[in-house]
């Protein structure tokens, strides 16, 4: 098991800005909050950590389990516009 | 390096959190995992999506004015209280990623089409109400709503008539004392106090600029919500087009909803034509 590769919901290759904005809406807050800060306002993980007042170890922590987060909600949007597709 | 540790790092590989050796054994191993290329590139490309996403909707972005005072504020700080630099800095930041996020929640959990009620402006009221209605200690003199009106638009007129001065609701009769417009924090709101409940209460109108533009139909009803407690001030609020519409005070939440529900749809109606 040490070995092996954790799973991480693969990325859809055409997301639209409102499936990618649905999905980090559709996370707990604090992990939209860490992404944001990081990937959209550029901040370094010790900035975030200034800013939101939580450990460097919390800010690592909320973007990768946010960022897994995210993966499913886009790899779910997927499963649920394909199986729309298919009923058509 | 295995392909589990690239897995493990590269996110921060793409934030640039790496130290140059790290870097460089990662670049090594994606050069020659194919697998791993492919991961790295996916998380690129949400990145990237989501830096777009953002950019495509300026709706998301915070206002201009605040990002300039966040600035001034900022520059003053490192320049004449370095020792609190840190401590400033939080806040500011904490402010963004509020006003971000509350944005995007309310987008994305509350639809375009209804009340997106932006916590840092929710803030913004109770500032005002603390420092005009209860402590009178406004940098910048209250002028009248119609003056207001003239420099400021339509929306100050609407609140010289209402609501009415006096009002009944469930909990108990609400005079109006003051009615003017004043800034806050750099903030512009309409301001009308009332004596209710033996406490002072404010309504608060202030534009929602930075929200989806919203046009409602006149017939609707307006979406009255508790936003809980600020700096131990009850508030409620709800969006009548293209402003928001606050309401604060140190009653308990259920009286000042009750005042609310109270006033609420005349100034909507009101309000959405403007």
């Amino acid at each position: 098991m040490a070995d092996t590769i954790p799973f991480v919901a693969p990325v859809p290759e055409t997301l639209t800005d409102e499936d990618i904005l649905g999905a980090l809406g559709r996370i707990p807050v604090q992990f939209q909050e860490a992404i944001v800060l990081c990937d959209v306002e550029e901040l370094t993980y010790r900035e975030i950590s200034d800013s939101l007042a939580i450990p460097l170890g919390t800010v690592m922590s909320r973007l990768h389990r946010g960022r897994a987060l995210l993966r499913s909600e886009l790899g779910a949007f997927k499963v649920v516009i394909g199986d729309r597709r298919t009923q058509k | 390096m295995e392909c589990r540790d690239i897995r493990e790092m590269a996110d921060s590989f793409l934030a640039e959190e790496l130290l140059t050796e790290a870097n460089h054994e990662i670049l090594r191993h994606v050069e020659t995992c194919r697998t791993c290329r492919v991961d790295l590139a996916a998380r690129r490309t949400l990145r990237e999506g989501l830096r777009r996403a953002f950019k495509g909707a300026p709706e998301l972005e915070p206002r201009s004015e605040f990002i300039t005072q966040l600035r001034t504020s900022l520059e003053n700080e490192v320049r004449h209280l370095p020792v609190r630099r840190v401590t400033r800095f939080r806040e500011c930041w904490a402010l963004v990623a509020t006003v971000l996020l509350a944005v995007v929640v309310g987008l994305v959990y509350q639809g375009r089409d209804s009340i997106a009620v932006g916590h840092a402006l929710a803030r913004a009221a109770v500032g005002d109400h603390l420092n005009c209605a209860l402590h009178f200690r406004l940098a910048e003199r209250p002028i009248e709503l119609e003056e207001a009106a003239q420099g400021y638009g339509a929306a100050y007129r609407v609140l010289e008539n209402l609501p009415p001065n006096d009002v009944t609701t469930a909990a108990g009769p609400a005079h109006v004392l003051a009615r003017h417009a004043c800034v806050y924090d750099g903030r512009r709101f309409a301001h009308i106090v009332f004596e209710y409940r033996g406490e002072r209460v404010s309504l608060l109108v202030t534009d929602a600029d930075g929200g989806a533009q919203v046009a409602l139909p006149g017939d609707r009803l307006p979406d009255v919500t508790s936003s809980g407690q600020i700096a131990e001030m009850s508030v409620v609020s709800f969006r009548a087009s293209n402003h928001l519409v606050f309401f604060a005070g140190s009653v308990p939440q259920p009286d000042l909803k009750k005042l609310a529900d109270s006033v609420a749809t005349p100034i909507y109606r009101a309000l959405s034509g403007v």
